[in-house]
């Protein structure tokens, strides 16, 4: 029995030793971030001083209130009509009778292979013809239309192998529409499917900073990951570090805090498509 | 029918008809103002001869090629890692998660100093145990493309190694107790039981990876701007550059009908023949 205990003590060390490694990165600006903002001596003293000088600086730098408050906007938008549309599209796919259903699942799945770097300008020139360039809603329509390809895909899966037919046929004979029906028995039935959805497409489209790069400029719109970019030019600036790795845990802090209280969400939203697809 | 409306209508406007209208520029000389004229393959013809096409492709292959490997690898690794059964295991599966849940640009800043000569994590901790030279990861074009293909790795191993782990967790325990009594130690089960009952997981990591390589983007920009010279422009952000640092529209949506074609090209092939072994095994 002893034996045993020994034998998990060193498996744990190694595992955490392994961690360490791995997460170094981030460990050293944690501790980096907590230095005075002038401090340059070696980063890997780690954890000498306690000062939050240099988180000070970055948050008014970052304007962060504002760039946090875009980001909520911007995602939380994003999500809620993507879940509405991919899920009114999903199901119309698995509901599709024939060949159509399978045709919108391949025309849709197609989508995925395309990335927004292809066709940038063309993309440009129609954002800004819809009279909708500079505003929140150019980087909220490619968000939803970048994500449609994978969660239409996820959605018509779950739908088919989770929503027993007969149960919607049986809403039918007595007498409810098809929303209705939609609504009241589809939507509850797939909701491991769209917590799923709101996990794998909410992360990303937090994080992005391309669309808004692309289409949003005037400093009063800009998200996080955004306000990150104006600081790109200091990174050849040795004596910057301190602040710029605060900046970075300034903007990574919200998500870690949804991480950490929705942390069973995460691995079950994100297993949902890949083992069953 | 209607159900579709509202999703088929932004697909097609915003990603379907962007395609299409770029395979059309790609056919012209376009330089954003003004008139512009038809030229064929012309375009096509210079991005060859320039070399452009040849390099960055050349880069974008060998960026998937390594990030498929090392991802999968690093990511199988962590699942088996993450599915033994340890007291401490609750903590580790909170914390292997962390890179996944940064922005890309945070994470380029991260590494940006992990790389950076002289006063990086890497440089310090190279000349603290000893080794004096000062190596320059992303400022070498001999290693500035896998220096950022390493960060992707990282940045992407998480997604895929919840995946792995799920797969693995739905191997019944039968299985694994009869393969110990027919006599296979802990590598035998590994390689002869779990990885080819893991088969079609792995299908889906190695298309997420070799997807996600085709269309690596964010780290070039934020990293090394495709340099130093062309030593790590991807297709993705030569394009990029092209259109929107060069004003060479034609040349740029060349380049993209080109990318479209050889990643659907790639995809199709490497599903179908995954798809295949998977019913083998």
């Amino acid at each position: 029995m002893k034996k045993k205990v020994i034998k998990e003590i060193l498996i744990t060390a190694g595992i955490a030793s392994f961690f360490l490694l791995f997460l170094s990165p981030i460990i050293i600006a944690v501790s980096g971030s907590l230095r005075e903002v002038k401090d340059t001596s070696s980063y890997l003293k780690l954890f000498q001083v306690f000062s939050l000088e240099s988180y000070k600086l970055a948050f008014s730098k970052m304007n962060y209130f504002r760039s946090l408050g875009n980001s909520v906007i911007i995602t939380s938008v994003s999500v809620i009509f993507l879940l509405i549309f991919c899920s009114m599209a999903g199901y119309a796919v698995a509901r599709l009778k024939g060949r159509l259903g399978g045709f919108f699942q391949i025309f849709f799945l197609a989508g995925m292979i395309i990335s927004a770097q292809m066709s940038i300008i063309p993309m440009y020139r129609i954002v800004n013809s819809l009279g909708i360039g500079n505003t929140a809603i150019a980087p909220i329509a490619l968000y939803i239309t970048a994500a449609l390809p994978f969660t239409i895909f996820l959605y018509s899966n779950f739908v088919k192998a989770g929503v027993p037919y007969a149960l919607e046929e049986a809403a039918k004979i007595d007498g409810a529409s098809m929303p209705y029906t939609f609504v009241r028995i589809v939507l509850p039935l797939t909701k491991p499917a769209l917590v799923s959805i709101v996990i794998t497409q909410g992360v990303p489209i937090w994080n992005d900073f391309f669309f808004g790069m692309l289409f949003l400029s005037s400093p009063a719109q800009k998200t996080l990951p955004l306000t990150m970019l104006n600081f790109i030019g200091d990174m050849e600036n040795a004596t910057q570090w301190n602040m710029l790795f605060a900046a970075c845990f300034l903007s990574a802090i919200p998500i870690l805090i949804v991480y950490i209280f929705l942390q069973r969400y995460f691995v079950s939203g994100l297993t949902v498509g890949a083992v069953k697809g | 029918m209607l159900f579709l409306l509202p999703a088929l209508i932004l697909y097609i406007t915003f990603w379907i008809l962007p395609v299409l209208m770029s395979f059309y520029y790609g056919l012209t000389n376009w330089r954003g103002l003004g008139t512009y004229d038809f030229i064929g393959l012309k375009n096509f013809e210079y991005l060859l001869q320039d070399g452009t096409l040849a390099n960055s492709m050349k880069n974008t292959v060998v960026y998937a090629i390594f990030v498929v490997i090392c991802g999968n690898i690093q990511s199988l690794t962590l699942a088996m890692i993450l599915n033994m059964k340890l007291k401490a295991k609750g903590f580790f599966r909170t914390i292997f998660y962390l890179p996944a849940l940064f922005s890309t640009i945070v994470v380029a800043f991260l590494w940006s100093y992990v790389y950076a000569p002289y006063y990086g994590m890497l440089s310090e901790f190279l000349s603290s145990v000893g080794i004096g030279l000062i190596p320059n990861f992303l400022g070498n074009p001999s290693t500035s493309l896998l220096a950022t293909a390493f960060v992707e790795v990282w940045k992407t191993s998480g997604t895929m190694t919840i995946i792995y782990l799920a797969g693995l967790q739905n191997i019944q325990e039968e299985v694994l107790e009869s393969a110990r009594i027919d006599g296979c130690n802990a590598w035998q089960t590994i390689w002869h039981v779990k990885i080819p009952m893991l088969s079609n997981i792995i299908t889906v990591n190695v298309m997420l990876g070799l997807i996600g390589g085709f269309k690596s983007f964010d780290f070039i920009f934020t990293l090394t701007g495709g340099g130093p010279g062309t030593s790590s422009s991807t297709l993705m952000y030569a394009i990029y550059k092209m259109a929107f640092m060069e004003g060479q529209y034609g040349k740029a949506e060349a380049l993209a009908a080109f990318a479209f074609v050889f990643i659907l090209a790639v995809s199709v092939v490497v599903l179908t023949v995954m798809k295949r072994r998977e019913q083998e095994a």
